[in-house]
């Protein structure tokens, strides 16, 4: 099968998965007991406002029919509007969700740095000192609870040596004289093409507490995963060869070993990723940082159930294509596996 | 994403490690060649706020929002804060003054005060500013229930009629919907102003106009040059809404001045905060009580004997004391510390076990031997201990008392629900929405065909008179109406229709260069920057 086709049809098949998600979702949402109409109106809503929203939002029809309304302005690429807030949705995710993915690139990207090359140099050193170590620091990487690293980096690198901010995208002095053009929403994007400097220097120091704090959970599963895979294939036979050969310990770890170690760490990293999406919530909430996490929480505790569903939808979709990128990241890097 | 965006990303994030590794000091960046040099400091303010701010909209904001909308609008008349000889003083309306039986009221506008788009006030845009607020039927617009009609006498003069007698100057001196704004600004957004307003706008005549703000994140205000009260030296010429959720983060910021008003902290650590040189914790009565509405339809709380045996079998100083560190006052009544209509005259129930026992043994249950359910919000750690504490005490007098956490939504629904198949004991907090005993007295013990918030389903005639009549006297004669709004909660207390568990404080930490700052708890947790300077 060709590879269009293969991906066409994965497609084909994640509108379905979306259309069936978006009416779970929207049904479960709307049977929790709540009264949108009196969120909507505010705290202290009298049973007139309350009527009054009811009908202003279309909550007095049946529930099918509401359905419906809900499913034609999402294929118009309406996702609605807070019943908390009243500002489309659409607009909040244009803020919330570049910095949600800017943070958890950043940290995945350091779980790839770090994790990748501790595991191999664990792997190929096995039972030595730096292995000791490595399983170790993976250990604690794992087991360390989130919110309680953060808020230790944030004592050493804020409270005690002023090194790091404690929180934010960026200072407020960026914002008051070096105000950032938003663009793609990602701050280090958008200073970068704009040539602003300090404020890409600025967001960079705010990225990196917290971009390591997510990163460690991932860090510790990487170095796991590449240790135990890359110490099977370093059993094999071809890297008998390759020594054999006499080439160089480094193009046989890096080049020829790690190659086939790497599927299934990928597969951990890339679920981690779509995890941290929602699952970055305590993060964002010690580190100050506007994400998806804490927009998605607000709207569950007031089950304001248009943000829900939207939230639900987008990680949904991401689910989707990064399994199919994950797929094909597999045909390319292993020949065994073929496309049906 | 493209494969060389990605790429770049890629090349970013390993700068960011090798940065983080060699732990250099990036705080200090090397200024570049030909780059402007930075703007001279300026006197800034920061206030880390421990949540967003909803919606903006002057018409409909009615949370946590006011923090903000306070700085930017203003209203006719101001509420004081306690202690002060007068309850009200002017605001927008240099005077004001109403009929015998107010219901009718007069006021009369300041001039040359200016909008942030230069307009002037007028009669004109007080009129187009309510009505908005009431055609809109959003947040608070309620409160103004009572208008008939509003009438522009002259340039400067504006006159409501009213349907029935109200305080016309306490609901003008709301923080929620009362504020007044610029018609032509409101105008030229037409139908999408609120969503223009919700993007960082605003129409307003106060101090501070929006510079920039990042939803869910920072809110940047300016100095209104033009402002009519004019601007001194060492008063801030910008101030930064920085949403802080976590706690601890706010602590760390005040205590390293990197934010100069805050609040919202862990209790256990205000002592040492407020020991520090450089910080100050201001403590202060707020407009706020929690409450536990017993619900006085369903056996066996509709005796009054039991419902007085069980308020006395909480331990209220023991509680507050040990619980909430001394931030609280056991309540006297309904109306909370340090408002109009509250009184220390009123009885206390005390915690006496004894006498617990003998009232339920009149009641005919003197070993106890029923259940009782009480809700809370699942979240609140203050409820839910108040829950926990009370059934260790309800289970020496053979009371078992289930604590049931729920979200508000479900707890608010089961309240509305058949009060034969609803909860025991509501547990809640209320605020008033504009500054007046009624706002208690009537939403949670006034009778109601339909339930909204008196959930304890309480219905006294006679005490619904009292609070009437003194609702309508609030306006004419305060005096009078206050004496009323007492002799109301007399009844309540007597008959023990709720615990009235503690009245709660206000704690704010503010660094200690910054001069003026006063709490009003009629404003909950704003801020007039205006009367601050450093």
């Amino acid at each position: 099968m060709k590879v269009w086709e293969y991906i066409l049809r994965r497609l084909l098949l994640a509108v379905l998965v979306v259309f069936g998600v978006s009416v779970v979702t929207f049904f479960i949402a709307r049977v929790v007991p709540s009264d949108p109409a009196a969120l909507w109106v505010g705290p202290r809503p009298s049973p007139d406002q309350i009527a009054a929203a009811r009908v202003k939002l279309g909550l007095d029809r049946p529930l099918y029919i509401q359905y419906f309304y809900y499913l034609g302005n999402l294929l118009r690429g309406d996702l609605g509007v807070s019943i908390k807030t009243h500002q489309p949705i659409v607009q909040d995710l244009r803020a919330y969700l570049p910095a949600t993915l800017e943070l958890v690139l950043v940290g995945m990207a350091m779980a790839v740095f770090i994790g990748i090359p501790l595991g191999v140099l664990s792997a190929a050193r096995r039972n030595r000192l730096l292995d000791h170590f490595s399983r170790l620091i993976a250990v604690a990487a794992v087991s360390i609870p989130t919110f309680w690293l953060g808020l230790l980096l944030q004592l050493i690198f804020f409270g005690q040596l002023r090194w790091l901010p404690i929180g934010g995208r960026v200072s407020i002095e960026t914002t008051l004289y070096q105000p950032i053009q938003t663009v793609t929403g990602f701050y280090l994007v958008d200073t970068l093409i704009t040539r602003n400097w300090p404020a890409f220097w600025d967001a960079l120091t705010h990225i990196i507490l917290p971009a390591f704090t997510l990163a460690t959970y991932a860090i510790g599963l990487t170095i796991r995963m590449t240790r135990s895979t890359m110490v099977e294939v370093l059993q094999e036979k071809y890297i008998v060869a390759a020594r054999a050969a006499g080439l160089p310990e480094r193009t046989i770890l890096f080049r020829l070993a790690l190659k086939n170690a790497l599927v299934p760490t990928l597969t951990v990293l890339a679920l981690s990723f779509v995890y941290s999406l929602t699952g970055a919530i305590l993060v964002e909430v010690i580190f100050s940082w506007p994400g998806l996490g804490s927009y998605v929480t607000s709207a569950i505790i007031n089950v304001d159930f248009p943000v829900i569903i939207a939230v639900t939808l987008i990680v949904t979709v991401f689910y989707v294509l990064i399994n199919l990128v994950l797929d094909l990241v597999q045909v390319a890097l292993d020949p065994r596996v073929v496309l049906k | 994403m493209s494969r060389r965006s990605l790429s770049a990303l890629l090349a970013l994030t390993a700068l960011t490690l090798l940065l983080s590794l060699v732990g250099c000091r990036p705080s200090t960046p090397p200024p570049a060649a030909g780059e402007m040099p930075a703007p001279p400091k300026e006197n800034v303010a920061v206030y880390a706020h421990p949540t967003s701010f909803p919606d903006i909209d002057p018409s409909i904001s009615y949370s946590n929002d006011s923090a903000v909308v306070s700085n930017l609008y203003e209203t006719l008349v101001w509420y004081n804060p306690p202690m002060q000889p007068q309850l009200l003083r002017p605001g927008l309306a240099e005077r004001w003054e109403s009929n015998a039986d107010a219901t009718e009221w007069t006021f009369y506008l300041r001039k040359g005060v200016k909008f942030h788009d230069g307009t002037d006030l007028n009669a004109q845009a007080v009129k187009y500013s309510i009505e908005r607020t009431i055609n809109m039927g959003m947040g608070a617009s309620y409160i103004w229930d009572p208008v008939e009609e509003i009438t522009v006498v002259d340039d400067f003069t504006v006159r409501f009629q009213l349907k029935y007698p109200a305080p016309l100057d306490l609901i003008a001196a709301s923080g929620y919907g009362s504020w007044i704004f610029s018609p032509a600004c409101v105008e030229a957004q037409g139908e999408k102003a609120s969503k223009w307003f919700n993007e960082g706008h605003d129409c307003g005549s106060g101090p501070y106009t929006i510079e920039s703000y990042e939803r869910g994140r920072r809110l940047v205000i300016t100095r209104f040059d033009d402002y009519w009260g004019g601007w001194k030296p060492g008063q801030f010429n910008k101030v930064v809404f920085e949403v802080v959720e976590d706690p601890t983060v706010r602590q760390q910021m005040i205590e390293a001045g990197t934010a100069d008003v805050t609040y919202d902290l862990p209790r256990e650590n205000l002592a040492a905060l407020d020991a520090r040189p450089d910080v100050v914790v201001y403590t202060n009565p707020a407009f706020q009580n929690l409450v536990g509405l017993l619900n006085v339809r369903k056996p066996p709380l509709d005796n009054k004997l039991v419902r007085q045996a069980i308020s006395y079998a909480f331990p209220y100083d023991r509680f507050i004391q040990t619980v909430v560190s001394g931030y609280a006052v056991q309540s006297h009544g309904p109306v909370p510390l340090g408002m109009w209509g509250h009184s220390e005259k009123l009885f206390q129930y005390t915690y006496d076990l004894d006498k617990a026992r003998e009232l339920l043994a009149q009641a005919g249950y003197p070993n106890g031997g029923f259940k009782l359910v009480m809700t809370h919000v699942a979240g609140d750690l203050d409820e839910r201990q108040v829950g926990e504490v009370w059934k260790a005490e309800l289970a020496k007098l053979g009371i078992d008392l289930e604590v049931r956490g729920m979200s508000w939504e479900a707890q608010w629904d089961l309240g509305k629900s058949d009060p034969m198949q609803a909860q025991d004991i509501f547990v809640m907090y209320w605020w008033p929405d504009y500054v007046s005993p009624y706002s208690f007295l009537y939403s949670m013990f006034h009778c109601e065909e339909e339930t909204l918030f008196n959930l304890g389903y309480y219905c006294n005639p006679r005490y619904d008179e009292l609070i009437d009549r003194g609702n309508e006297l609030s306006g004419s004669n305060r005096a009078e109406a206050e004496r009323l709004f007492i002799e109301a909660q007399q009844i309540l207390v007597d008959e023990a229709v709720s615990l009235f568990f503690y009245d709660l404080v206000n704690t704010h930490a503010v660094r200690a260069d910054i001069k003026g700052y006063v709490d009003n708890p009629a404003y909950p947790h704003v801020v007039f920057f205006y009367e601050l300077s450093r």
